[in-house]
């Protein structure tokens, strides 16, 4: 099954984009923050990263720069910022 | 000459500062009067300042114009104090006078078109400040919104009746949130027109306190909000609704700043003839240098976070608390959280 990790901070968009993933047919890993994004790609890995820019740890561009170093799986950038 | 420029550099108006150019002209001249009128002459209006008193009958006296580059403004009356009139030393001295006067009078002008050119940088820098903070904060749950309703929508996704109701609560309690931006921003507008006055009546803050932690707890899921409260809390004179607004935006810092799954706690106890509430968290604390800043307007402290806000919650927060009587305070608590605090009087304001 594709694996997919979603990184965002807002509680209820995390909530629903796992749902609309899950009904698709695809395993959602979820982290809150940077810190855990790294901890869930080092142990568990994913196909997909679905990134918000947004996050209270670590700047989400930074934290791209650093998943970039783990693998080359595609990310697709969330922000509502212009 | 340099008491005039001193006078109106240190800030005492330009009325006060001319009062005193026409008490120390009238001195040093040894005039009778001496008057200084602001605008085209013989307008008809009365001196903005004067010295001195009525001249003797047929005393000379002299009209001088206040010219700068940018024209004339205005002109000097001068009165002399005797019958023998101006020789040309005084004359001299008086035009003399009338030029610094006239160029002191234009330094104020021009300061004080500068601070009104500043005023009105700084008003439309907080609007700019207001629409990218409420746009971005208008955008989170709208965005959430969208991509529930669009989901719902979309044909050939077999959510079950789970997903289905869980979509459908955050449709709602995006809205909500929506909602409550809206109320805040509207608050602060109220606040600042001050229109906004608390509709006070003897409350239990217990029941205020027990509304905003249950309705806290159904939208955070899973947050640990711990409550203390003591038992022998006296009524305190309060808007349930505005205290309750105050308790949701402090509530709501404290779990978006602390980190996941620490405690928030929440304590009331009675102090100094009120009531005192604080709410802490475990999160990275706000550096002293910031605690005052953070009660301002779109100041949002940025704990390398993202998800700041509007900057509007304690701008609210401590608008009402004060509205009330009231103080509002910020801290640290001994493993480095944020706390923040506000007591209410008991007695009526």
């Amino acid at each position: 099954m594709t694996r997919i990790l979603l990184v965002e901070d807002d509680r209820q968009m995390a909530r629903t984009l796992g749902t609309s993933l899950q009904a698709r047919g695809y395993q959602v890993l979820s982290s809150l923050d940077g810190a855990g994004a790294i901890g869930v790609l080092v142990t568990d890995g994913a196909d997909l990263i679905v990134l918000d820019l947004g996050l209270p740890d670590i700047d989400g561009l930074d934290l791209l720069e650093r998943i970039r170093t783990l693998g080359s799986q595609p990310v697709i950038v969330l922000t509502v910022r212009e | 000459l340099y008491r005039i420029a001193a006078s109106l550099l240190g800030g005492v108006g330009l009325p006060v500062a001319l009062e005193r150019f026409a008490a120390d002209l009238t001195e040093q001249l040894g005039l009778a009067r001496c008057e200084v009128y602001v605008g085209d002459a013989g307008n008809g209006l009365p001196p903005i300042a004067a010295a001195g008193r009525e001249g003797p009958v047929g005393a000379e006296s002299i009209d001088l114009p206040l010219t700068t580059e940018r024209g004339e403004f205005g002109s000097v009356r001068i009165v002399s104090g005797s019958l023998s009139g101006f020789d040309e030393h005084r004359r001299r001295m008086a035009r003399a006078f009338a030029n610094q006067a006239a160029l002191a009078v234009e330094m104020a002008t021009l300061a004080d078109d500068w601070r009104r050119a500043q005023a009105e940088a700084e008003t439309s820098r907080a609007r700019a400040a207001l629409f990218s903070s409420v746009t971005h904060d208008l955008r989170t749950p709208l965005s959430t919104i969208r991509a529930a309703a669009t989901s719902l929508l979309e044909r050939g996704v077999a959510f079950d009746e789970d997903q289905r109701q869980g979509l459908l609560e955050t449709i709602t309690e995006e809205s909500d949130r929506l909602n409550r931006l809206l109320t805040n921003v509207l608050s602060l507008s109220r606040f600042r027109a001050g229109t906004l006055t608390p509709r006070k009546s003897p409350t239990a803050m217990e029941d205020v306190i027990g509304v905003s932690v249950t309705s806290m707890r159904r939208r955070w899921e899973g947050t640990n909000i711990r409550v203390w409260v003591n038992e022998d809390l006296p009524l305190v004179p309060m808007d349930p609704i505005q205290i309750d607004q105050v308790l949701t935006n402090l509530l709501e810092n404290a779990l978006k700043f602390g980190r996941n799954g620490d405690p928030v706690e929440l304590r009331a106890s009675n102090e100094e003839g009120g009531v005192c509430v604080s709410i802490s968290d475990c999160g990275p604390g706000i550096p002293p240098s910031e605690r005052e800043k953070v009660f301002e307007e779109f100041f949002c402290h940025d704990a390398g976070s993202g998800s700041a806000g509007a900057g509007l919650g304690l701008a609210i927060a401590r608008a009402v608390v004060v509205a009330h009587g009231g103080s509002i305070w910020i801290d640290e608590t001994p493993t480095g959280g944020a706390i923040v605090g506000f007591r209410l009087p008991q007695a009526a304001q």
